[in-house]
């Protein structure tokens, strides 16, 4: 009888070690962790709005995100050439809420100082209040650029068109010739769309007539033959140059040079990345042409980066294609369409920004 | 009496003689001056204004990169101001445009030319060669000029100021030579800032020039002229 007993007791305390995690309460499991898209870390920021973005979870109820300014004090010196952070600087935003549908939140630029750092984290939590921590991301606000005490942005070229909302587009690729004349036109063709379903008042279509387009693209030879491609603002049949100076211009021509495709098509494969990189440099012209400057703030005067011979471009492509080296893949990056082969967010939000939701 | 005359004589002479003598000792050498520093003024050019283009080009990861991919590279100095070269409208075949030509222009230059000092890089460089610069002075509606379509990652070079010209000749291979778009340019002698350390060249490329070519940036130094004019 006391075996008896015993056995019992042992199932008993079986039983209960059993069902422990189902009478646990749902609250002491953590809730998932969003992940963060953009911007990257580290990244310069050269935004007129900051959008942080990241992709959201189910079975939450809310965010919270904290943000402070890291910049460092003039006493305060980094190791090996690392910005140090200031854990002491002033907090932006302090367990702001945001609804768990939301998997993005604005930050207006009058919150943020040119030049300075800040470290952005976000929470999730779930009904029980309990929330998990996703990590912190530090990026810096560009400085912009002092044209004359004004402080510019130098992404967004106040210059434009007075409005992108219908744009008709005209291709000449004549100067090919009848046999290659598809294949170029194809790809100018797929170039320029990537620019559409972005922002509702941006609108690129074709017109096969050559008569009041407002954007024409040329193959055509460039006389620098360094050149891969330019863009005249106001065209280059332009009689009233000042229109562009004053601040709004009618029409753009943007010249693809065909000695540089011709030397480096790849057969028009379309999954060649040669191909590839003449498609961007096609949608890098484009973005130029919609306003948009270069995003990574080298409009003041200097280029750093742009094309390099052909058998570095596949190297730049498969560096870019990688995010854990650090770079930040982006289409209207200073002379180059090479750093990535649509448009990411960062282009699209400047589009936005420039001509609207 | 021919002895007065022959005394008179051999005293003018040694008279000339002493006075060359004593010119060149209290006058200052003129060679010191090297004939090829010319004047260097304000230029009209730079008081126009500007209508970039934008520029997808071929670019380098460093000077030893571009130096080995272009046709020449020379110490020179252009001829002529901006304003006083040869404009040229080019087809979409490169073609150079008449005047009054209704073809779709493609691209422009304009075209002075250039004193070279030294050959870097390149065989059979001649004592001058011909330069463009991918832009136009035009007049617009109201007449003013405005130079049209610069790229807007390039300069315009001054007059008689010393630039290390990284060259490439033009597409249409005419004999006309364009400096690499990235970067190809680069002041020597001190008196262009556009083509000094950080401007339209980066601190990093402009370092790399000068510790291979750090002898001519001495050789052709005017900086002290800045100075003085202070």
């Amino acid at each position: 009888m006391k075996k008896l007993r015993v056995i019992s007791f042992f199932a008993v305390i079986v039983m209960i070690v059993t069902a422990m995690p189902f009478a646990l309460p749902v609250a002491s499991a953590a809730p998932a962790k969003a992940t963060y898209t953009s911007p990257e870390d580290r990244q310069i920021i050269p935004f007129y709005e900051l959008w942080l973005r990241w992709n959201g979870v189910s079975g939450i109820t809310h965010y919270t995100l904290n943000m402070r300014d890291v910049t460092p004090t003039t006493s305060m010196t980094g190791v090996s050439g690392v910005i140090p952070i200031n854990e002491n600087g002033p907090m932006v935003y302090t367990d702001q809420y945001i609804s768990a549908g939301s998997t993005y939140f604005v930050v207006p630029t009058s919150m943020l100082q040119r030049g300075h750092y800040y470290r952005w984290c976000l929470y999730t939590y779930d009904s029980a209040g309990n929330r998990s921590y996703c990590g912190a991301r530090t990026f810096k606000f560009e400085a912009g650029v002092n044209e004359g005490g004004v402080i510019k942005d130098s992404h967004i070229w106040k210059k434009s068109y007075p409005s992108a909302s219908s744009i008709n587009y005209f291709i000449d690729a004549s100067s090919v010739g009848s046999t290659d004349y598809s294949q170029y036109d194809a790809l100018i063709q797929s170039s320029i769309i990537q620019w559409n379903g972005i922002s509702s008042n941006v609108y690129l279509y074709r017109d096969y007539s050559n008569t009041d387009k407002k954007l024409g693209v040329y193959v055509g030879n460039l006389y620098d033959e360094t050149a891969f491609g330019m863009t005249f603002r106001d065209g280059t049949a332009v009689s009233d140059p000042y229109a562009y100076l004053e601040g709004t211009f009618n029409y753009v021509d943007i010249i693809i040079d065909k000695s540089h495709i011709d030397a480096r098509r790849g057969e028009f494969d379309q999954s060649d990345y040669l191909y590839q990189f003449h498609q961007s440099v096609v949608i890098h012209e484009i973005g130029h042409a919609l306003s948009l400057g270069h995003t990574d703030g080298s409009d003041s005067n200097i280029s750093y980066t742009s094309f390099t011979r052909a058998n570095k471009i596949h190297e730049k492509f498969k560096l870019y294609s990688s995010d854990d080296v650090g770079n930040i893949p982006l289409m209207m990056n200073s002379g180059t369409g090479a750093d990535s082969l649509t448009t990411t967010f960062v282009d699209r939000d400047h589009l936005r920004i420039k001509w609207g939701e | 009496m021919k002895k007065y005359i022959s005394l008179i004589l051999i005293c003018v002479i040694l008279f000339s003689l002493g006075s060359c003598n004593k010119d060149n000792t209290d006058t200052p050498q003129v060679s010191e001056v090297p004939d090829y520093n010319l004047e260097v003024g304000h230029e009209k050019f730079e008081d126009l204004p500007v209508v970039n283009a934008s520029c997808s080009y071929l670019g380098y990861e460093n000077e030893s990169e571009m130096y080995d991919d272009c046709d020449l590279v020379v110490v020179g100095m252009l001829n002529e101001t901006f304003t006083d070269g040869v404009g040229r409208r080019h087809g979409l075949t490169g073609e150079i445009l008449e005047p009054d030509s209704q073809e779709m222009v493609a691209s422009v230059s304009t075209v002075r030319t250039m004193t070279v000092l030294e050959v870097l890089k390149g065989e059979n460089v001649g004592d001058t060669l011909m330069y463009a610069n991918e832009a136009l002075s035009m007049a617009g509606d109201d007449g003013n000029e405005v130079i049209m379509w610069l790229p807007e990652n390039e300069f315009i070079q001054k007059q008689n100021v010393k630039y290390i010209f990284y060259l490439y000749e033009s597409s249409l291979k005419d004999g006309v030579y364009c400096a690499a778009s990235d970067q190809g340019v680069i002041n020597i002698d001190g008196l262009d800032e556009n083509g000094s350390r950080g401007k339209y060249v980066t601190e990093e490329r402009y370092d790399q020039v000068k510790a291979r070519f750090g002898e001519y940036f001495e050789k052709y130094d005017r900086s002290s002229e800045l100075t003085e004019e202070q």
